[in-house]
């Protein structure tokens, strides 16, 4: 039976995860003598053989510092880095490399966009509109440049079944609203948001529309043009790319118009005593020494997963997602957060097990080999409103399947059985 | 990246003619009352040319420059200002490095190719600024003062 589901998932993939599973070296080691199941993506994803070549290969063979020398291994390192901008420019179908800017991460994209733009744009009385799904990269900017520019900060609630409420959107979308934000894909409901309707909302009021594509552009086929989304940040290393690298995603008249936040060189195009002449996009927001070697090796991860296909890996995730979900409503007293529909979701799913505090599940799981989340997922505001302290969460990926997820379960319960042993015998002090 | 454009120490990149336009440009200088007036940098290596030029009945009239920098960013500025004199702006928008390459008619190592890029892209910005003067650029959503 289960050979044939597996034969059954694969097809629906569109490749063959098995095969696959051997461009991830770390994937064949063990933790703590058991097999690894690596069920923590939504915080880090591992990195195939040809990421891992790709740094190798630039370090070996043609490091140099970009843009400015004349001899070839400059040369040849600018001609990487911008070929990697180009690479990431087509995987979100943004207009050539003007229009993206390799950051840290989402993070640092979303904090570009606070000091970049809110800090220049935003004045009193000015409303930003989030969701109360964020997490604490998109909340907090916006919560403390609010309180720098006297303006508001508000939050679109959720529905019960943890969508967010288009209802209550449409009403706090109002003519104050200079910026409307919110993710993609929840990382801890796992709820896919309606990106689409909700970039319709903000340009309809004149807001200007950011989305935090921390857990969407690894996971789907994400278009910027068909979502007209104005402001998109993502990071490397939730994408089989390295870590310190990620991308902000601008049109080119808003990136055009917003101000550089940091000063320095590569930035600049003429300098003055009095004054400075920012330099083109992307480089008037990548002063200093470029993060080149990781922004290479994020281009390799976007050729990996293009190699894959978005469509692809969304259809294994589905199918993994709602294979996961049938397994753990088989246990008793697991409730797991967000939309029930696997269709509707990210391939996650955050829990709560009985009594039996997060913590403690991951640290049992991890003595069987599994590694999982337990936390507030850097979303507090969204624990509280859930009632939640802690939730544990697995988060999948293309290399997951689903002998792995049974693995998951059967360490579940014996995390149950822990919990509900009798003790045997008396401690001796 | 290949090395055989560089010919003997790259002799061929500075032959006689440019090193010519260099050291005496026909086009130095600026124009009194010029409707474009626009200069640009190349941040690599510092390269500045600063152009100015008298536009009539939808041509490049006049054309002169000031600048600095490497021997192939002042020359092909020299070189391809001559050649844009009469014409028409709509002609001058649509050019590209090539044109430049084919003045020049030499072959450009990578590096290069932003310096002798420089002056058309200074020319054509400023055919840019002087057709959108008097219009109002729309400002993105969420920016400029007050809301919709």
């Amino acid at each position: 039976v289960r050979s044939t589901k597996k034969a059954r998932s694969s097809a629906a993939a569109g490749f063959d995860v098995q095969s696959l599973r051997k461009d991830f070296p770390i994937l064949s080691r063990k933790v703590h003598g058991k097999p690894l199941v690596y069920f923590d993506n939504a915080a880090t994803t591992q990195r195939p053989v040809q990421v891992l070549n790709a740094l190798d290969s630039f370090y070996r063979e043609h490091n140099a510092n970009v843009h400015r020398g004349l001899h070839a291994l400059s040369m040849e390192a600018s001609d990487l880095y911008d070929e990697a901008h180009e690479k990431v420019a087509r995987f979100v179908n943004a207009d050539g490399m003007e229009e993206i800017v390799f950051t840290q991460g989402t993070t640092d994209g979303l904090n570009l966009v606070a000091y970049a733009y809110a800090l220049h744009e935003i004045g009193p009385g000015d409303e930003i509109l989030g969701t109360v799904m964020e997490h604490h990269s998109n909340f907090v900017p916006w919560q403390q440049m609010a309180k720098l520019k006297k303006a508001t900060f508000k939050q679109v609630p959720i529905t019960s079944d943890g969508h967010l409420d288009m209802e209550a959107a449409k009403r706090l979308v109002s003519p104050k609203t200079k910026l409307l934000t919110v993710t993609a894909a929840s990382n801890m409901l796992g709820t896919i948001n309606p990106i689409k309707a909700l970039g319709e909302l903000a340009h309809d009021r004149g807001a200007l529309f950011l989305v935090d594509g921390a857990q969407s552009v690894p996971h789907m086929p994400v278009d910027v043009k068909k979502a007209d989304i104005d402001l998109l940040a993502f990071s490397g290393h939730k994408m089989a790319g390295p870590t310190g690298i990620g991308a902000l995603y601008g049109k080119r008249e808003i990136l055009e118009a917003m101000h550089p936040y940091r000063y320095g060189g590569e930035m600049i195009k003429r300098v003055t005593f009095e004054e400075s002449r920012w330099n083109d996009l992307p480089w008037k927001f990548e002063a200093g020494t470029p993060i080149i070697g990781p922004g290479i090796g994020l281009g390799a991860a976007v050729d990996y997963l293009t190699s894959i296909g978005m469509d692809n890996i969304r259809r294994h995730e589905i199918a993994l997602t709602r294979y996961a979900l049938k397994r753990l409503a088989e246990i008793k007293d697991l409730t797991v957060y967000g939309p029930q529909k696997a269709e509707e979701r990210g391939g996650l799913a955050a829990f709560t097990y009985g009594d039996i505090h997060a913590h403690d599940v991951a640290d049992l799981l991890d003595r069987e080999g599994i590694a999982i989340r337990a936390g507030h997922h850097c979303a507090q505001p969204l624990a509280s409103l859930l009632d939640v302290v802690s939730t544990a969460r697995a988060s999948f990926y293309l290399y997951n399947h689903e002998k792995e997820v049974d693995a998951f379960i059967d360490a579940l319960q014996k995390v149950r059985n822990v919990f509900t042993k009798k003790p045997s015998a008396k401690v001796s002090a | 990246v290949t090395n055989d454009d560089l010919g003997e120490l790259g002799a061929d990149l500075y032959v006689e003619e440019l090193i010519d336009h260099y050291k005496n440009p026909r086009n130095a200088g600026d124009l009194k009352g010029a409707e474009i007036d626009h200069d640009g940098d190349n941040p690599t290596c510092g390269d500045m040319v600063h152009a100015y030029a008298k536009v009539k009945d939808g041509k490049l009239e006049d054309i002169k420059f000031r600048g600095k920098g490497c021997a192939i960013s002042q020359a092909s500025a020299d070189i391809l200002y001559e050649d844009l004199k009469g014409k028409k702006l709509d002609e001058v928008k649509k050019l590209n490095i090539q044109h430049v390459q084919d003045l020049l008619g030499i072959k450009l190592r990578p590096a290069r190719v932003k310096c002798a890029d420089l002056s058309l892209i200074v020319i054509k910005e400023g055919i840019r600024e002087f057709e959108s003067q008097g219009k109002q650029k729309k400002a993105p959503p969420g920016f400029g003062k007050g809301s919709s």
